[in-house]
């Protein structure tokens, strides 16, 4: 893409936005007093509270929760997914239907469970985290390894490939879109769920930073706290679709 | 060495040093089971029964038939990416086990890695074998030049045409210099007008690299315009039902050789021997009765009529 196109696309991006940032600011004068906030007010509370320091605080602390209950599930999915999807396939008829339940679970519903089970706390937060995004990244996964191009296969077994080659020269270049599209999925699913657990029960964190800001009646920083998550949540995604594309850059893109 | 010649050796080319062949094919038989449609039992089906041909150091021979006939799985034995049920494949005679360096096979279809650039892709077979990057280039380059892909070195396949694609899949094979190299329906998947280049370009890399070819095809135009000798077979159950020698000239370009009265004669005779109207060539693969098909010689009556 040029420069030129890229500025475009950007501005065109930036209007919606900043068109609903504009209507907010002026609609917050016909809405009675105490319902809603206004844009202006939010971003100087918000920053307000960068400053103090609160705010980075809560966010590491809700990062990190993400990132050991992510990386685990990813990890764990991908290396389950790999298992079911080629070398143990015949274990698959006694593990998926069982999984597939599993994910059917609402993983809401888990969280009280997780609260009894690992105590309140980053462990068991962390556990809903990885109990909402494992399923993502684990069935992706293993349905891209199961339908590894044959053809591929043979092309790679007639030049001499062992296992091992055959594992890193074809099984995982061919999944990794797979295995993307689970990461994606999960890295939203993380997010959801940090925030749901850390409402529920909770004294640190994003989540908790938020119910706290609405029960002190502090509107501002309740709106902040929601643009602020979402931000959040929008950048995660940001590094993995830019990741994606860095590694499946061999990849057609049907609508360029 | 002529057509003649191996026509009197019955068929099957006697080389003049006395080599062993470098392919000899005996009693290949070859069952799948299979599930039954309706009750679901398991059924055992024969896809190829009593398989013999040799094929000579150099020498290109082409395997023509229907399609279900099993062409794909006889290369796949000598490949060695699947084993026969019964019989055995010698290449250089050993004894075929597994799939072997000396031996490259073009898959129908290209099955190009999508992730590899046309030179990664080439040098695949290369980084198997641990070869040092730099040399990896020097014979990538070589191969690139020799199929004319050159410019196209960092493109992905899917920003290649179909015959593109096809010669990288060749060069890749030829890049780990196999001195077999076994092709099934390469040109199948590609316009007509692609074809007669690509088939000329293969004539002229096996004149270049004396490297021994099995071509499989469905074409008869292309099993004869490329071959020394044309294996014919026929189904239910796959078998060889003839080898017939083709005495055109060489170095041969297809678009020399089709309008000929020789390839006219050629092509009806295998055309007859695939309809099932041709005489039976007895028990054996190698038939007694093959039309003799030298330049200007008459053809013998019952042979082809
Ligand atoms: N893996 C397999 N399992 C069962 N049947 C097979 C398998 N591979 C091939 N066959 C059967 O063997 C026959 C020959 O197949 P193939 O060698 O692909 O034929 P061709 O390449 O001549 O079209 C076909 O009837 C096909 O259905
Ligand atoms: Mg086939």
């Amino acid at each position: 893409m040029s420069n030129l196109a890229k500025s475009r696309k950007f501005f065109s991006g930036i209007v919606p936005v900043l068109a609903f940032f504009a209507l907010w600011e002026i609609g917050a004068n016909y809405v009675p007093n105490g319902l809603i906030s206004r844009p202006s007010r939010v971003f100087v509370a918000m920053a307000r509270e960068f400053a103090g320091g609160e705010l980075f605080r809560q966010t590491g602390i809700s990062l990190s929760r993400i990132l050991l209950g992510f990386s685990v599930a990813a990890v764990g999915g991908i290396v389950f997914g790999f298992a079911l999807g080629t070398f143990f396939r015949r274990m698959e008829r006694f593990f998926l239907p069982f999984f597939q339940v599993c994910e059917k679970l609402n993983p809401f519903a888990i969280i009280p469970v997780f609260m009894i089970l690992f105590g309140v706390g980053t462990l068991e937060k962390a556990a809903v985290v990885f109990w909402a995004s494992f399923w993502p990244v684990l069935f992706n996964t293993q349905f891209a390894a199961k339908a590894v191009d044959p053809q591929l296969m043979l092309a790679a077994r007639s030049m001499g490939a062992n296992r091992a080659e055959l594992f890193a020269g074809v099984i995982l270049p061919y999944t990794m879109p797979g295995i993307f599209t689970g990461l994606k999925l999960a890295v939203r699913v993380a997010f959801f769920m940090i925030i749901a657990s850390e409402v529920i029960g909770a004294s640190t964190g994003l989540g908790w930073f938020y119910v706290r800001s609405s029960a002190l009646y502090k509107l501002d920083l309740m709106y902040g706290s929601i643009l602020y998550i979402t931000l959040l949540s929008i950048l995660a995604n940001f590094i993995f679709e830019r990741l994606e594309k860095h590694f499946m850059s061999w990849k057609e893109d049907a609508f360029s | 060495m002529s057509g003649a010649d191996r026509i009197a050796a019955g068929g099957v080319t006697a080389h003049e040093n006395n080599r062993p062949p470098k392919i000899e094919i005996h009693g290949i038989e070859r069952i799948f089971l299979k599930k039954n449609e309706t009750n679901g039992a398991q059924e055992s089906f024969v896809a190829l029964k009593d398989v013999n041909l040799k094929v000579e150091s150099g020498e290109f021979v082409t395997v023509v038939g229907p399609s279900g006939c099993g062409k794909s799985t006889l290369l796949f034995l000598l490949s060695g990416l699947a084993s026969p049920s019964r019989g055995e494949i010698l290449i250089n005679g050993d004894k075929v086990t597994g799939p072997a360096l000396n031996c490259g096979i073009v898959l129908q279809g290209y099955a190009l890695f999508p992730w590899r650039s046309v030179r990664k892709n080439i040098e695949f077979g290369l980084e198997l074998k641990s070869v040092p990057k730099k040399e990896r280039k020097e014979i990538s380059d070589y191969y690139i030049n020799l199929v004319d892909l050159t410019g196209f070195e960092n493109h992905y396949p899917y920003q290649l045409s179909g015959g593109m694609q096809q010669r990288v899949a060749i060069a890749r094979v030829l890049a780990y210099d196999p001195d077999v190299l076994l092709m099934d329906e390469p040109f199948a998947a590609v316009d007509a007008q692609t074809r007669e280049t690509m088939q000329d370009e293969l004539l002229n890399i096996w004149e270049k690299t004396q490297k021994t070819i099995v071509l499989v095809t469905h074409n008869i135009e292309e099993a004869i315009g490329l071959a020394d000798r044309v294996a014919v077979m026929s189904r239910n159950p796959g078998t060889i039902r003839d080898v017939v020698p083709v005495n055109l000239p060489r170095p041969r370009r297809i678009g020399g050789v089709r309008n000929t009265p020789d390839f006219q004669i050629l092509s009806h005779h295998i055309w007859e021997l695939l309809q099932d109207k041709g005489s039976r060539g007895g028990s054996g693969a190698q038939s007694a009765a093959v039309p003799r098909v030298d330049i200007g010689e008459h053809i013998r009556d019952d042979a082809v009529i």
